[in-house]
Parts: structure tokens; sequence; C-alpha cells
């Protein structure tokens, strides 16, 4: 058997086992969605973090740091930053009123103040952005698949969507934590050990003076705004990681969940971004080859490298993808389920709408999109447009149904109509019309 | 204070754009885990 195939099957089998672990009962949604609100800190650090940290990371990241710089690694740690900023604020708010009202969706936050009409469009917009997004993880997974395995693409859509529905099917959030949780420990070691044979492979590590000062040719001021903004609030507008706030199981969990997570996501970041340049350097030094598609890098790497730590590697991106496109699907089910169905009993809904919309997400793969990280950067782009109505209910009294109606559609047009003609502001401009929005309707709103 | 100390943090990662130096690598790092110690440290609402 070849030994990839093996290596997935061990995985298959030992996450299909931690799954069936950490379940435990579940007997209402509040367990299947947030495991029942009583997540320690560590394995909550670790479910945020996997969930964030995408294939993206270890494919798109590594190029674009070969392609383009340190820019890179300003633009990552950019996000840290913010995130950080975000999560030691709002996180335990967010907790706190999660528990009081008893919030098990996302969108149940702006149900709860811009009414349920708001927090049904939220789920559309939600699945509109993170369909696509989701597909981009399940088609790295398939790709991966069939360069290291021999199978064809529509054969690895099918695998990758059984790795991504089973543990969530199984195990709800406890299921998805507790995987996320190995998985995470496995990509940062795995991550480590990549760097260390490339450093020693390479000879060294220097940044290219053209790359290693911003701004350059890539990034300016402009691009680097465009691209960090959707990410910087990623922490407040995208649903997968939003959810993660209500898990912890008390006020000092959260803390840790936050602390560890920055830890994790600073260590995996200077691993990832140096592994891009370290690379670079390997181009001017003659040890490893130019690289003209920046998605290119890491398959190229992954060439080269013995199978001993090619195949890690190579299982560690299917990891980072699995994680992050398993904790989705079961959050966006979250919000099908419970602000667009209205059914806030039965668990087996749940169940069901994880197996639709994986489906889904495996029909979209099938079409093949391209550029991952345009693509990653839209989702976050769309999602923005929530961020007035986020920031509202902590920070300002007015503002209804309406002014919820309002900022959406317009955030959302804006977003949309913009990456259509290729603008370059297209996430200032979403940023700025969903505030210009949500403040106007909401002084008019009674 | 703290706000305007967080705040601070994040203007940091910006001052790159505006001085260049072939360090900007380093300081990025150093400075997000700054960040990071800061959080750590300092009380949270709870405490």
């Amino acid at each position: 058997m070849n030994e990839f195939i093996a290596l997935t099957i061990i995985y298959a089998i030992l996450g299909t086992a931690i799954a069936i672990y950490a379940r435990g009962g579940v007997r209402t949604q509040e367990d299947y969605f947030i495991g029942g609100r009583n997540i320690g800190g560590i394995i909550s650090a670790l479910t945020y973090a996997a969930t964030t940290y995408s294939a993206f990371m270890m494919v798109g990241l590594v190029g674009l740091s070969y392609m383009t710089g340190v820019g890179a690694a300003g633009f990552e740690l950019m996000y840290l930053v913010g995130t950080l900023f975000l999560l030691s604020y709002y996180a335990p708010k967010v907790w706190r009123l999660g528990k009081e009202k008893g919030f098990v969706s996302p969108a149940e936050l702006l149900a709860f103040r811009y009414g349920a009409t708001t927090a049904k469009l939220a789920t559309i917009l939600a699945l509109i952005a993170l369909i696509p997004y989701t597909s981009i993880q399940m088609i790295g997974i398939a790709l991966i698949l069939q360069k290291n395995a021999g199978i064809s693409f529509a054969s690895g859509v099918a695998i990758a969507s059984i790795l991504i529905a089973l543990w969530a099917f199984l195990g709800g959030l406890r299921g998805v934590a507790w995987t996320d949780a190995v998985q995470g420990i496995f990509m940062l070691t795995v991550a480590i050990l990549a760097v260390l044979w490339t450093f020693n492979y390479v000879g060294g590590f220097e940044i290219p003076k053209e790359l290693a000062v911003v701004p350059n040719e890539f990034w300016t001021p402009l691009k680097f705004a465009t691209l960090t903004i959707p990410w910087f609030f990623f922490a407040l507008t995208n649903p997968q990681v939003f959810q993660r706030l209500f898990i912890p199981k008390d006020e000092k969990a959260i803390k840790r969940m936050v602390v560890l997570f920055g830890i994790f996501g600073l260590i995996y970041t200077v691993l990832v971004t140096f592994l891009g340049l370290d690379l670079r350097f390997g181009t001017e030094v003659g040890r490893f080859p130019f690289v003209a598609d920046r998605d290119k890098v890491t398959p190229t790497l992954l060439g080269i490298m013995p199978a001993w730590i090619a195949l890690p590697l190579a299982l560690s991106i299917i990891a980072a993808a699995v994680t992050t496109a398993n904790s989705i699907i079961l959050t966006l089910s979250s919000m099908v389920l419970r602000d667009v169905i209205g059914e806030k009993a039965k668990v087996v809904g749940g169940k069901v709408i994880v197996i639709v919309l994986t489906v889904l997400v495996a029909i979209f793969a099938l079409k093949r999109v391209s550029y991952i990280v345009e693509l990653a950067v839209l989702s976050s782009t769309i999602l923005l447009c929530q961020l007035p109505l986020i920031l509202g209910v902590f920070h300002w009294k007015r503002g209804g149904e309406k002014t919820g109606l309002a900022t959406l559609v317009c955030g959302f047009t804006t977003a949309v109509a913009l990456s259509v003609i290729k603008h370059p502001m297209v996430s200032i401009a979403t940023f700025l019309v969903s505030f210009v929005v949500f403040l106007a309707i909401g002084l008019i709103e009674r | 204070m703290m706000k305007l100390m967080e705040s601070a943090f994040v203007i940091a990662m910006l001052i790159p754009f505006a001085v260049q130096t072939e360090w900007t690598y380093y300081y990025w790092i150093a400075v997000a885990t700054a960040y990071l110690a800061y959080i750590a440290l300092r009380r949270w609402e709870y405490e």
C-alpha cells in the first residue's frame, strides 16, 4: 500500500476514535454545537487556533512570503495582534452575554439586538462567504490526496468530504474540538521539523534585500490595508471563531484560551513565514528552484523533501484544512438550524445539516475555483459587513431590525460589486459603507 | 490608559511602512511577542 494512503487511514481512524471518545453525552443543541459551555482553556485555545489556521498557512502564506517578502509576515502578525486586541476585550463580554441569554449560534447575538430577520440574513451571508472558502480547503485536501495517493480529484473530494463531516457528525463541538487539539499540536510539530529540515537543506537563513523591507512592489500601504482589514476583525466577523467564544467553561478558561492561542499563532506564523523566506534564500543561493506561481512553492518543497518529512507535512496540510472546514460546517449548521429553520431543541437536524452542507461544499469544490489568497480574503470581506452590528451590541444603544438589515445588504452589495470589478479598495469600502449605513439608519430608526 | 497602550501596539505594527529597515521581520515578531506578553500579564475584567 502507498505510504501516504496508510498514513491517511491511520489519521482517519485516530481522529474518529478521538471524536467518539470526546463526544460525551449529547442531549441538547447546546451540547452538540458548543460543548455544553464546558470546555477547558487549553482545548478551547487549540480548537480556536486549529480552526483559524487553515491550509492557507502552509500553502498560501509560505508562497506569499517566498514571492513578496516580509510584508506577508507583517500581514499575518497584524492579524494576530488584531485578534488578541479584540479577544482580550470582547471575549469575556461575548461569553457572559452568551451565557446569560443562552446563545448557541453566533447569529443569535444579532437576533437578540437586531431581530430574527437580521440573523437569518447574516446566516445567508455566512453561507455565501464560507461555502467557497471551505471548498478551497476541500480542494487542497483533494489535490494532496491526488498527488500523494495517486487517486482521482473526484475521489479526493469524496474522501475529503468524509474527513470533514465525520467528526462533526459524530461528536459535535466536542468531537471537533478534541480532534482540532490533537491536529493543532501535530501541525505545529511538523512545521518545526519542516523549518529545521529546510534550514539545514538550504544552508542558512538570510532575507534577500529586496524582500526584507516594506513598502515594496507588492506590499504598498494600500495593499497592506486592503488585505489586513478583513483579517484584523476576523475574530468578531467569522462565525466559526466567534462561536468559540461561547465554549470556555469559565472566565479563567477564556483568558487561558486567548493567551495560549496567541502563543500558538505567534509560533506558527513565524515558522510558516520563515519557511517561505528561507526557501527564497534557497533560490538565491541555487539550492531551491525558482517557483513563479506562489501557490506551487509548498508543492515544490514537498517534491524535494525526503518521505519522512514530506508525508507528515502533506498530512499536516490536510489536518489544517480539515480542522478549519469541519468547524465552519458545524457552525453554519447551528446557524441554519436555529436562525433560519428555527429549530432550537432537536439535535438530529444539526447532524443532517452537517451532511447537506458538506455535500454543497463538495459540489463547489468539484467546480475548481482559483487563487487561494484572494478568495480567502473575499470571504472575510463579505463577513466584514457584520462588524458594526456586533460592535453596536456592546457600544451603541440605537438601531434595530432596519439598521441590521440595511447594514448587511449595503455592506454585502459593496463587497460583491467592488470585487467583481476588481477594485483595489474593496475591503476598505465595505468597512466604511457598513459603518456609515449602520450609523445613519441607526440614528433614524426609533 | 489601557486602551491607549493597546492601540500603541497596533500602531507600532505599521511603523515599518514609514521607517524602512532590513530588520522589519524581526521588529514585527518582537512587537507581536511584546503584545502577547502584555495581554497575558495585564489584569483582565474578571480578575
